[in-house]
Formats: C-alpha cells, sequence, structure tokens
C-alpha cells in the first residue's frame, strides 16, 4: 500500500517535473530577440521540412473526407429532400471542426514525429552537446526555427484541408450525385460566417499547431538518447499531441459555440 | 595571475545515489597538456561535461581563468563557450551540414569575417587534419576516424584557449593515433593553448603529457609529472597502468558469492 502511494507520488511528481521542463523549453526557446545570425534560412528551412512536405498527406486526406462527407450528407439530407443544404452542411463541418482537427492529427503523425525523432537522434549523437560547447543556444537554433515553422504552417495547413475537402464534396455531391449547384454554394454562401466559422477555426488551428509543435520539440530535447528512448518519444509525440488536440479542441468548441 | 588555466576544488556529481565524482581537487596548468586517465566508466567524460558546464556539480568551484563558471548565468556561459572547444568522442559533427561547413560554423556565428577569409581559416584547419579534399562530403560518407578529424577542425577553428579532447585515440588505427598524438602536441605548441586529454589510452596520452592525473572511482588516485606516475609504486594506479586484469581496481562487478549464486552446494 505504501509502496504504491510512493510510485503514485513519484508519478505526479515528475508529471509535475516534466510540464515545468516543458515550459521553460519554450520559453527559453521563444523569449528573447531574434538573432539574425541565424538568418531567416533556418525558419525557411523548417517550413519547407514542416510544412510543404505535409501537404502531401494534407491535400489528399482532405479530397477523401470531403467525398465521404458528402456521400453521407447525401444519403441522409435525400431522405428529407434537403440534399440543396448539402453545402451548408460539409461547410460548416469542415470550417469549425473536422479541419483544424483532422488537419492537426495528420500533423501531428507526419511532422510531430519526425521533428521529435530528427531532434532525438541530435542529441543521441551529441550534436545538441557540440553546438552548446560551440557556444550556440540548441534551444535557439534548434528549437526556435522549428517551434515557429509549425506555429505559422498549421493554421494554412487548415485552410488548405478545408479547401480541397469542399472540392471533393462538390466532385462527389453535385458532379455526380447531382445535387444543383448554384443551391450547393449559395447555401454555404449564406450559412458560413466570417468571424463564427472562418476565424474560429483558424484560432483553433493555430492552437493545435502550438500544442502539437510543443510536445514534439520538447520530446524531442527530453528524448533519453538511446535507440528505445527516441521511440518512445516519438510514440509519446503522436499519443500526446492527439489526446491533447482532441481535448483542446472540446474546450475551445465550448468556448466558441457553446451554449449561453 | 595564477599559472592555471582551470581550478577544479572539491568537485562533487552525482547521479541518483551513485556518486560519479567525490570531491576532486585538479589544477589544469596553462599551455600545457594534461592528461587524465582511468578505466572506463571511471567519470572521465563526466568531469568534461562539468568543465564545459553541460552537467551542473553538486558542490565544489570550477574556475576558469578565475571565473567561477558553476556560478554563470545561461547566457554567460554560451559566451565563455566560445574560449573552449571540445572534441567529442563520437565526433558530433552536424549532420545537416557537409565538412566544410561544420568547421565553418563557429566562424559564421561568431564573427564576422567575410566569405574569403572564412574559406582560408576553414582550409588551413582542414588541411591541418589532412581532410582539405574531403570539405563537400557529408559526416555520413566519411569513416569514423575521418569524422574525428573533421571535428577536430572545427574545435580548434577558432583558436581556443581551453581544448578538451574526449577520448580522441579510441578507434583509430595506428597512423592516425600517432598524427592525432603529433596534431594535439602541435596545436598546443603552435597556438599556446591548454589542453585536457581524457582517455585510458596510456601509452599515446602519456607520450604527449605534461602532467597526468590517474582516476578510478570518482576520485583522484595518482598524479605527477608523467614519469613519476608511470614509476608509482601505488597499487591502484600500477594495476591501471600496467593493464592487470585483477587488483585493487576489481575486475568483477559487485555480485554475491560466486559458488551460492551457482547453487553448488544444493547440487
Amino acid at each position: 500500500m505504501l509502496a504504491y502511494l510512493q510510485r503514485l507520488g513519484r508519478t505526479g511528481l515528475d508529471v509535475a517535473a516534466g510540464f515545468g521542463r516543458a515550459g521553460i523549453l519554450l520559453a527559453q526557446a521563444l523569449w528573447g530577440p531574434i538573432d539574425w545570425r541565424y538568418g531567416p534560412g533556418l525558419l525557411l528551412r523548417q517550413l519547407h521540412f514542416v510544412g510543404v512536405y505535409s501537404l502531401i498527406i494534407i491535400v489528399v486526406s482532405g479530397v477523401l473526407i470531403g467525398m465521404v462527407l458528402a456521400l453521407q450528407g447525401y444519403t441522409v439530407l435525400v431522405r428529407f429532400g434537403a440534399e440543396s443544404a448539402l453545402g451548408q452542411m460539409v461547410s460548416l463541418t469542415l470550417l469549425r471542426e473536422l479541419g483544424p482537427v483532422v488537419a492537426a492529427l495528420l500533423f501531428a503523425g507526419r511532422a510531430g514525429s519526425a521533428l521529435t525523432a530528427e531532434i532525438g537522434l541530435m542529441k543521441a549523437t551529441d550534436q545538441l552537446a557540440a553546438m552548446e560547447m560551440i557556444g550556440v543556444d540548441p534551444l535557439r537554433r534548434v528549437a526556435r526555427p522549428r517551434l515557429w515553422a509549425g506555429i505559422i504552417s498549421m493554421p494554412i495547413l487548415a485552410q488548405v484541408f478545408n479547401t480541397v475537402a469542399i472540392l471533393g464534396a462538390v466532385g462527389v455531391g453535385v458532379s455526380w450525385l447531382g445535387v444543383d449547384a448554384g443551391s450547393f454554394w449559395s447555401n454555404m454562401q449564406g450559412s458560413v460566417e466570417l468571424g463564427e466559422d472562418v476565424i474560429n477555426g483558424v484560432i483553433k488551428a493555430f492552437a493545435f499547431g502550438v500544442v502539437v509543435t510543443w510536445i514534439a520539440v520538447f520530446e524531442g530535447f527530453d528524448a533519453e538518447p538511446t535507440p528505445e528512448g527516441i521511440s518512445t518519444a516519438t510514440t509519446r509525440t503522436v499519443v500526446y499531441s492527439s489526446l491533447a488536440v482532441l481535448a483542446m479542441d472540446f474546450l475551445l468548441t465550448a468556448i466558441m459555440f457553446g451554449v449561453d | 595571475m595564477s599559472p592555471n588555466c582551470l581550478e577544479l576544488r572539491g568537485l562533487s556529481f552525482s547521479r541518483g545515489r551513485r556518486a560519479i565524482l567525490d570531491s576532486l581537487d585538479i589544477d589544469i596548468p596553462r599551455g600545457k597538456i594534461t592528461a587524465i586517465l582511468g578505466p572506463s566508466g571511471c567519470g572521465k567524460t563526466t568531469l568534461l561535461r562539468l568543465i564545459g558546464s553541460q552537467l551542473r556539480p553538486d558542490s565544489g568551484s570550477i574556475r576558469f581563468e578565475g571565473t567561477d563558471i558553476s556560478r554563470l548565468h545561461r547566457r554567460e556561459l554560451f559566451v565563455l563557450r566560445e574560449r573552449m572547444g571540445m572534441l567529442f568522442q563520437s565526433g558530433a559533427l552536424f549532420t545537416d551540414l557537409s565538412v566544410y561547413e561544420n568547421v565553418a560554423f563557429p566562424l559564421r556565428l561568431h564573427t564576422d569575417l567575410p566569405e574569403s577569409m572564412i574559406r582560408d581559416l576553414v582550409l588551413i584547419k582542414l588541411h591541418a587534419v589532412g581532410l582539405r579534399g574531403a570539405r563537400d562530403l557529408m559526416p555520413a560518407e566519411l569513416s569514423g576516424g575521418m569524422a574525428r578529424r573533421a571535428a577536430l577542425a572545427r574545435a580548434i577553428i577558432l583558436d581556443p584557449e581551453l581544448i578538451m579532447y574526449d577520448e580522441p585515440f579510441v578507434g583509430q588505427d595506428p597512423i592516425f593515433a600517432g598524427v592525432l598524438r603529433d596534431l594535439i602536441k602541435r596545436i598546443n605548441e603552435a597556438m599556446g593553448g591548454t589542453c585536457i586529454i581524457v582517455s585510458h589510452d596510456i601509452a599515446e596520452t602519456v607520450a604527449i603529457s605534461d602532467y597526468v592525473y590517474v582516476l578510478s572511482a570518482g576520485k583522484i588516485i595518482g598524479q605527477g609529472p608523467p614519469e613519476a606516475v608511470m614509476n608509482s609504486d601505488d597499487p591502484r594506479v600500477r594495476q591501471f597502468l600496467q593493464g592487470l586484469p585483477d587488483g585493487p581496481v576489481p575486475f568483477h562487478y559487485p555480485a554475491p558469492d560466486y559458488r551460492s549464486d551457482l547453487r553448488v552446494e544444493e547440487a
């Protein structure tokens, strides 16, 4: 019993210490003046690595999810003769929920895991220690550009996801199932609000971008510098950031769209 | 001014309950080559990490040219480290940069030199380690020995006051071990910098050192000029220097009695 309590207490302390380390990492990486010696090249390279390389999976998944949404929505709506509302249903679902959430989950799997593995390996091969000994702060040179790249890329990726998903829905709903194009688009236009739907979706995506990249970079820096350590850290990145995205999505939805 | 570049006093460090270093007092004389010898796992690498302040000591002080670096603020440390160079056991080249860019890295970050001068300096250092022709290769294309030579060029590019070598001779073929030994000596004479070599490779290290410390289980068990240490009659030092498998430094990791462990009595 006592041993159990001790273990519980130890786990609690470890978790608290982990949060503390993660907070310190974020503060030290983002705080402080921009160092022009590092140039914009580092950020551009990370934007390429984190953002552009995630495009393929985001676009393909977006199209497929848009197609499925249209198909499922149509089969329900057509029973009530309301298939002309398909555009409204698809666009609101995507802009408010599916776009930011699914894009963030894909982003965690594609870019988050890669960030963790890369930083973990740099640690295991002493590259981070060598950087410190050369007098360069790895938090500034390694963590900072990666964090910003993730924070900048995520909202853009979510919007790309929404766009191609809506196009996928048009393909299935309008071109295949024969929903009237005019009513599809005008219903969408009439129901989507810029502030309520589009901006809130962007805010969600931004928040997910911060959390996923933060977890990924932290897990990389915090990884045990061994093969098992890096594989555990990579898994943790995907699991923790997926759970964090889903939990935050509920919170943000409650704040943004909750009943008054 | 003290003749020592580095003075460690009462330095202790432990991981969990295991003491790695136990109140060490070490002086590293300026401009000389000091060897720290000891068997694997005796805390040598930890000692270098403490000097580079990548680890903080539990107690004791580390004075580098009069400044206690264990008390320094993070930002001040990064400035101070520009005056130190370290050759890691693995080389630790940045895998996303070519050999040339690896060596140029400290120059680009800490100086405003024009590109033509950076090129000259990098080529001079690469020539010194025999890798001028390998400048365009990526670290993954180098052999272990070449990677360490490239890392050496990077470690000395800023002409540091203190250069630390972590097991420089491990895994090197005899030719390069000899080359490296002469190189360390030459760099020390040419630049007048202070060197610390941490190694368990006695012959190579002692040949070029001015002063030797022998470390075992986190304590200093012998020190002095190389000849004095080589002729020491301390049994622990003799065991290590002569490579005897068993002696005061135990060969066996602590274990229960062999016979009872094998259940000889029961059988």
